[in-house]
Parts: C-alpha cells; structure tokens; sequence
C-alpha cells in the first residue's frame, strides 16, 4: 500500500519534470558525446565514425589550448579579485553606515543588466573614449589599447566583469556575514580581541563554506561569460580573448564543425565535473 | 558591538565614491546616445549641440523594440512558470520520497547546475529543428524549462522537508490528496521561496542570450539579448548613436523593475547562490 502510493506519487509529480529534463538536458549530453566521435558538419546527413581523432586533433590545436589558457587565467584572476573585493565591500556594509541599503543597491546593479548590453557599452567606453581622453589629458593609462593589446585584453575583460558582478559576491558574503554566530564574536571581544584582527582570526575561519560557494561560482561565472565577449572583444585581438565556452560556439555555429565542437564540449565537461567533484569533497569534509 | 562613528562615516564616503566611479561612464553613454553619429565620433567627450531623442525613435522603429519586449516577457513568463509549477511539484515528490530512487534521481537534477550551456548546445540545435521547437517561442519556453529546472527543484524539495508530514497524513484521512491536495495546501505555504525563485529565474531567462541565439532565427521572434547582439553586429563600424541608445533602452525594463524590487532581487539572489 504504502509502497504504491510511493510509485504513484514519483509518477505524477516528479515524472512530468523529469521528463522535460531527461528529453532537454540527459539526451543533448548524451548526444554530444556521441557526435565527438565523428565528423559532422551540422548540415550534411550522414556522419562518419571516426574514433578519437577530434580529441586528438584538439592537443594539437594551438587555438583551442589557448583559449584553454585564457579560461584557466582568467579565472583564477578573476575567482582572486572577486572574492578579495566582495568580501572587503561586504565587511563595509555590514557596520552601522546609513547609506547601506542604497549603497548595496547601488553596488550590485550592474549585475543585472545583460551581457551583451554591458559588452558593447565597455567596448564604447574602452575602446572609443579612451582614445580621445589621452590626447586630452596626456596620460598614459588611456593610451596602452586595453582591447587591442593581446596582454591587456585578459585584464580589461575581468575588469569588465568585476565592474558587473563584484556586487553579486558582496551580496553573498554579507548574507553569510550575517548568519556568524555571534557567541564566538562576543567571547572575541571579551578576550580583548581588536575589531581588525578579528577579521583573520575570526570571521574568515567561520566563513569557509560561503568562501567555497564564491569560489565556485567565480569559476562558472567565467566559463558564463561569453556573451559579453562576444560584444566586448569578440575573442580578438586575434584569438587572444577566446574564452573555452565561446571558441565551442565559433566551432559549431561559425566554422561548422560540429563533430569537433562537441569533442571540446566534452573535454569542457570533464574538467567542470572534476573541479566540482573537488569542491564537493572539501564541502564535505568542512 | 560599538562602531566608531567616525570610521562608519569615512568607509561611507569611500563607498559613494565608488558608486560614482562605477557609473561615471554610463553618464558618458547616456550623453553619446543623444548625439548625432559625427558628433558621437569627432567629440565623444562634449556635450551634444543639439538634445534630441531621434537616436531613440530610431531605434524603436528599425529593432521593432515593442515586439522584441513583448517576446522577452512572454519567453520569460512562460518558462518561469513551467519552472516553478513543475519544479515545485518535483520538488514535492523527491522530499517526500525515502526510497534510493528518490536520492539518484535528485542527484540527476543536480547534474545540470554546473554544466555550461556549450556542453548541450549543439545536439539542442539540431534536436530542436527536428522537433519543430525552433522559431517557436511557446515550445522554446517548454525546452528552456526543461533543461534549467535543477536550481527548483532542488530548492523547492529542500524547503518541503520542512513541513511536517502530518500534514499529508491529516489531509489524506480528511480524503484530500494529490494534485489537488498539493496546489491547495502545500504549494500555498511555499511563498516566500516561490518569490525568490521566480526573482531569479526572471532574470536569468530575460538576459539570456544563448538559447534564443540558437534556437531563433527569425526576427520576429527575437528576444532583447538577441536582438541586441544582431543590433551589434549591423551597426558595430558605422552607428554607435543607434547601438548606444539601443543599450539604454535594454537596460531600463530591468532597471526599473530593479528600482522597485531591489531588495527582494538581491536577497533573492543571494539566498539562491547559497543553497546550491
């Protein structure tokens, strides 16, 4: 009877959704590992097995292991600089200032709006303005081509993305800032423990599980934001700004080279399931 | 804990002056959309000789910028309620469940929440074309919902293991059970992730850019990210008036809804990023 009703429920409530994630999610994956195998071209109707040549052809591709390098820099830049920001905001607005309700409006805003818009306006604003501001004032900051030197591009693109989200982790960490127990706060202060040195010794030790979610999300956030590359730098110059995510959807959609394109969205899966698989383990032993 | 009032108010003036220095270059932006093209190029730093909205009517007209609106809010809409409707009742089953087949199947849900959409996206396009999904955007909204539910699912189960399951017992000897037991008293008392989640999903489907990218070709039926994208790419050499002032126009639904909203968006948003 009750075994029944068990069955009867998974049926109708959670088949439906399942249903629509099996048929839009577990098949697409599954579909792409079986395309890496062959050659296809999105167009023509058959395809040809061909083992694990793509895979292979992918060590050899100088521009896909750049744009493996691009994404692995400029996230550890990017995961540093966002955390390090996020939580130094989060330490401000979580004192007694009366601003801070519109001050972390004001902050997170830029989280919003889309990637595509914030792409374009940056490139205006890097890639146009600065070049009529140094004329003008003489300085040499706005006058290094930060979009068009194959150097810069990495930290103007993070730069970008910080000015969007660096909110977003603000907002993470004052949340989990807010939930410390305040016993061992409290006991701090009466061992004579200063406010700035509680910050270390503290705060930071009691964070640790808001810390590995910010971690983690500064990594998808990376591998997310080829949209805003696709308006900011559009991969240039040259390859030099190619994120993994959006050198997959040049493959595919541009250069029709579907079979391949797949292969390298499997080699992206490998390496997210590995990272995730990493940070789980430490969740868990925390 | 007392705080030095004189320390508060210097961390303060600080973080105005960021706040100034983040939307500083906007107000650059705004200015350039209200010039002419020769004066956005030749003098992008002087004020406009002329204050003139013609960049905007433009706009309005050579995007279809009301249809665009329309399709993002109905794309938006309509996914975000299959997410939480079917999402909830997922969610209700799995808390409820105590069998293995409960556990594996939400560890399948949470497969999706770190891949990146690459991963799926060229199988999507070409599954999509079959099915007749593509250039559709009720049937677009069904396979957005599909393949983004894990977040509720996975919040919604969380949150029912918090109501007791007298409740199903009471209700069930009272002979009301099922879906209709499920949308009367349970779905009900899940307000307030209810709201988050819908905050979230708004705005992660009304800034998407890549599912409508692949799956939509036809330009009535594009979205503002896409739209926005296709704009850039006509325009990006020769019309920065027009792209300008196309931004701006994107960024004011969501801003104003921001304006009103804020606070339930940010806890939201935050709340969401913790759970997972």
């Amino acid at each position: 009877m009750k075994r029944k009703k068990e069955i009867l429920d998974y049926v109708r409530f959670v088949c439906p959704m399942l249903f629509l994630y099996v048929i839009f999610f577990l098949v697409p994956l599954g579909q792409t590992v079986a395309y890496s195998f062959t050659n296809w071209n999105g167009i023509s109707k058959q395809k040809e097995f061909i083992g694990f040549a793509n895979y292979v052809n992918a060590w050899k591709d100088s521009v896909f292991l750049n744009s493996m390098k691009f994404t692995i820099v400029s996230a550890i830049v990017f995961m540093a600089a966002a955390n390090v920001l996020g939580f130094l905001l989060a330490l401000c607005l979580n004192r007694k200032i009366r601003s801070r309700i519109l001050l972390r409006a004001i902050i997170f805003c830029p989280f919003i709006f889309n990637n595509v818009t914030v792409g374009f306006i940056w490139q205006f604003l890097l890639g146009r303005l600065m070049t009529d501001l140094y004329p003008l004032t003489g300085w040499g900051i706005f006058n290094m081509g930060w979009l068009s030197n194959e150097k810069l591009v990495l930290y103007s693109v993070v730069f970008v993305k910080l000015w969007q989200s660096m909110g977003y982790f603000m907002v993470i960490y004052l949340a989990g800032l807010q939930m410390l127990p305040q016993d061992p706060l409290e006991a701090a202060v009466i061992d004579g423990c200063g406010q700035l040195r509680m910050i270390p010794y503290i705060k930071l030790p009691l964070m640790r599980p808001t810390i590995f979610v910010c971690l983690f999300l500064a990594v998808t956030e990376t591998l997310n934001m080829y949209p805003l590359l696709m308006t900011l730098t559009n991969g240039g110059p040259g390859h030099a700004s190619e994120n993994i995510s959006l050198y997959i959807y040049t493959e595919a959609f541009k250069s029709h080279n579907m079979g391949y394109a797949s292969a390298l969205a499997v080699i992206l899966t490998v390496v997210v399931m590995i990272v995730a698989a990493f940070q789980m383990k430490i969740t868990k032993e925390e | 804990m007392r705080e030095n009032k004189r320390i508060n108010f210097l961390i303060a003036l600080i973080l105005w002056i960021l706040c100034a220095g983040m939307f500083a270059p906007m107000i650059f932006v705004l200015i350039n959309s209200v010039k002419t093209f020769g004066e956005v190029v030749m003098e992008p730093l002087s004020l406009p000789a002329v204050w003139s909205l013609d960049n905007y009517a433009e706009v309005l007209d050579t995007s279809n910028y009301i249809k665009v609106f329309e399709n993002t809010i109905y794309f938006a809409v309509l996914s975000g309620l299959i997410v939480l409707i079917f999402g909830s009742m997922a969610g209700y089953g799995l808390a409820r469940m105590n069998s293995r087949v409960g556990k594996v199947t939400q560890l399948v849900f949470m497969m999706a929440m770190m891949l990146p959409f690459p991963v799926i996206m060229i199988p999507m396009a070409n599954v999509a074309s079959k099915m007749g999904i593509t250039n559709n955007l009720t049937r677009i909204s069904v396979l957005n919902a599909g393949f983004s539910c894990s977040l509720a699912v996975i919040m919604y189960s969380q949150s029912i293991r918090g109501i007791p399951r007298e409740l199903d017992e009471c209700a069930f000897l009272d002979g009301c059970s099922g879906y209709r037991f499920f949308f009367s008293i349970i779905f009900p008392l899940l307000k307030p992730i209810t709201g988050t989640l819908a905050v979230l999903y708004f705005i992660r489907y009304w800034n998407d850019l890549m599912l409508p990218l692949v799956l939509i070709s036809k330009k009535e039926y594009y979205t503002i990210p896409l739209s926005q994208l296709n704009f850039y790419n006509q325009f990006t050499q020769n019309r920065w008036n027009l792209l300008l002032a196309s931004g701006v126009m994107a960024i004011i639904p969501v801003l104003i809804l921001y304006v009103f909203a804020q606070r339930t968006i940010i806890e939201g948003i935050a709340a969401g990023a913790v759970k997972s």
